[in-house]
């Protein structure tokens, strides 16, 4: 983190700090940033990557089918019978 | 006015005399005087008339709540938070208010604008926190319960560390109303007890909807606080967390396994890959959550006095504590800057991996148990590995992650302080959790005489 990166950091968090306190808060910076820095690599999301495909579906199915017959016939309605997807999709 | 249940006798004049007397620098405020405990409503409950300590980042009305900082150091609330009402109507004792890490954000219990809390088996040992006072006010005998809040740990690291029981509570389960806010989606009141059974009997005065905190629901958890038969439970020892503790906190969670093992219970195995990075994300995710939800103290209201001409950002920098002026700056660069984005990412993508992995855990088990922390409280002073211990405090923020209930209780001890260990449950089942709890405390007694 640079000077000015570190400036504008402490301006959002509205702060004014002096020299030694800024200081301080600088260390503290880079070693958290780069403690966290492998988050960075986190890209494996099953879950929400499958959860997000299933949205997906519905969505497409919405579309070729706003009355929802097929899901209901497919047993994807309610227990009603009523089709439930459009609220959650959007 | 002295209370009892079928277990405990509550003296709350008592309590009232030890608060005064108090040398740990435990207490901020006392809330009552000898009127006061005299004339507690008799309700009649399992804690009517016990006396219970309150961490200073919940409201009570009238009395004075700094959260353990300059900022809010003449800020009297005019309203009781949910959880105190309840408590009140239970006829329970409010005897003052107890000294936090600033904000609560910290684990150490020395991080308060108004001096460290001390360890009361030893002063020259770390105390916990961010809930050090609560713990160290149960720990000591002064009150037998007592409320914290807990985003990371924080009252169950001070409780392990001052070899006192702790309950986290499923996320929503407890109303958070009127309790300052430190990480909105991981923030929970917490519990401090003597032990699990009062962890659970005050669980069921304070739980429950509240219609002044949308995230609340109800939740059943029986008064009485038994414990339950521990005979075929299946528990999980969380294989990650063990591995990374040190070999006395390795060594409590055996001896619970052994007295699992012969209460009839199974013990398993279990892991978690997404638990790589736990606490790279809770750090990303807290640190983010507070720089928002601190945003509203600006020195001018609430009660702090400024020096002519001084402006909000001058005031901000000078009420706040080191540790709040950093993990501000922080979560403002980690919100506020594209570069980071992929960090914030990264920890919401590991958050919902942890609660996949942990929902799917608790299709096999019951219960997963681990060390609460790395070891026994570090001496003020000493040296250690803050990379190690960075890693160690996703023991227990893990949960909070999750969202689900997690209670420590003290197990043996090492160099004459406390060990501990945690329990955890499935989200929402918090009367599992409790009652196991109170069932394991009682076989540990078994297997140690």
């Amino acid at each position: 983190m640079d000077e000015n990166m570190l400036s504008r950091a402490v301006g959002l968090a509205g702060l004014e700090l002096g020299e030694r306190r800024r200081a301080r808060v600088e260390k503290y910076m880079e070693e958290m940033l780069a403690f966290m820095s492998p988050l960075t690599d986190v890209s494996d999301i099953d879950d929400v990557a499958a959860e997000l495909r299933d949205f997906d579906t519905l969505r497409d199915d919405t579309a070729a089918d706003p009355n929802g017959t097929a899901l209901i016939a497919d047993g994807k309605g309610n227990a009603d019978g009523l089709y439930v997807a459009p609220l959650a999709v959007n | 006015m002295n209370g009892k249940n079928d277990t405990y006798k509550f003296d709350a004049a008592a309590a009232l005399k030890a608060a005064r007397e108090d040398e740990n620098n435990i207490f901020l405020s006392l809330c009552c005087d000898e009127a006061v405990v005299e004339n507690a409503a008799d309700h009649g409950g399992p804690l009517c008339g016990a006396p219970v300590a309150v961490k200073d980042n919940i409201a009570v009305k009238g009395c004075k709540m700094t959260c353990g900082s300059k900022m809010l150091e003449s800020f009297v609330p005019c309203e009781d938070a949910f959880v105190v009402e309840k408590m009140r109507r239970a006829g329970m004792v409010i005897i003052g208010k107890t000294n936090l890490d600033e904000f609560a954000m910290g684990s150490s219990g020395l991080l308060s604008a108004f001096g460290a809390v001390k360890n009361p088996h030893s002063p020259d040992r770390y105390a916990g926190g961010s809930s050090s006072g609560s713990a160290a006010a149960v720990a000591s005998g002064i009150v037998p319960v007592a409320l914290g809040s807990d985003t990371g740990g924080s009252v169950r690291v001070p409780a392990a560390y001052c070899g006192v029981a702790a309950y986290k509570p499923t996320w929503g389960a407890v109303s958070r109303r009127g309790m300052v806010a430190h990480a909105s989606s991981l923030d929970t009141v917490g519990i401090i007890g003597a032990d699990a059974k009062l962890c659970a009997q005050l669980m069921a005065v304070i739980s429950g909807r509240d219609e002044g905190d949308d995230t609340s629901f109800d939740l059943d958890i029986p008064v009485s606080g038994n414990g339950r038969d521990l005979a075929g439970l299946c528990v999980g020892v969380w294989t990650e967390q063990m591995d990374a503790a040190l070999p006395e906190a390795r060594a409590a969670v055996e001896t619970v396994c052994s007295a699992l093992r012969l209460s009839g219970a199974s013990v398993i195995d279990i892991s978690c890959p997404a638990y790589d990075l736990a606490a790279q994300a809770y750090i990303a995710l807290s640190a983010s959550e507070a720089a928002s939800c601190l945003g509203r103290f600006d020195g001018l209201r609430y009660g702090a006095d400024a020096n002519d001409g001084e402006g909000v950002e001058q005031l901000r920098g000078r009420l706040f504590g080191p540790e709040v002026r950093a993990r501000l700056v922080l979560g403002s660069a980690l919100l506020g800057f594209e570069e980071y984005a992929p960090i914030i990412d990264g920890a919401r993508r590991r958050r919902t991996q942890i609660k996949a992995e942990m929902e799917r855990l608790f299709c096999d088990v019951d219960l997963v148990i681990g060390p609460t922390v790395i070891g026994c409280a570090p001496r003020i002073g000493e040296k250690r590995s803050a990379r190690r211990e960075r890693l160690a405090d996703a023991f227990a923020a893990v949960a909070n992650l999750a969202g689900i209930p997690a209670l420590t209780l003290p197990c043996g001890s090492s160099e004459v302080m406390p060990l501990a260990v945690q329990i955890m449950g499935a989200h929402g089942a918090d009367e599992l959790v409790l009652s196991a709890g109170i069932g394991i405390e009682k076989a540990i007694r078994g297997i140690n005489g």
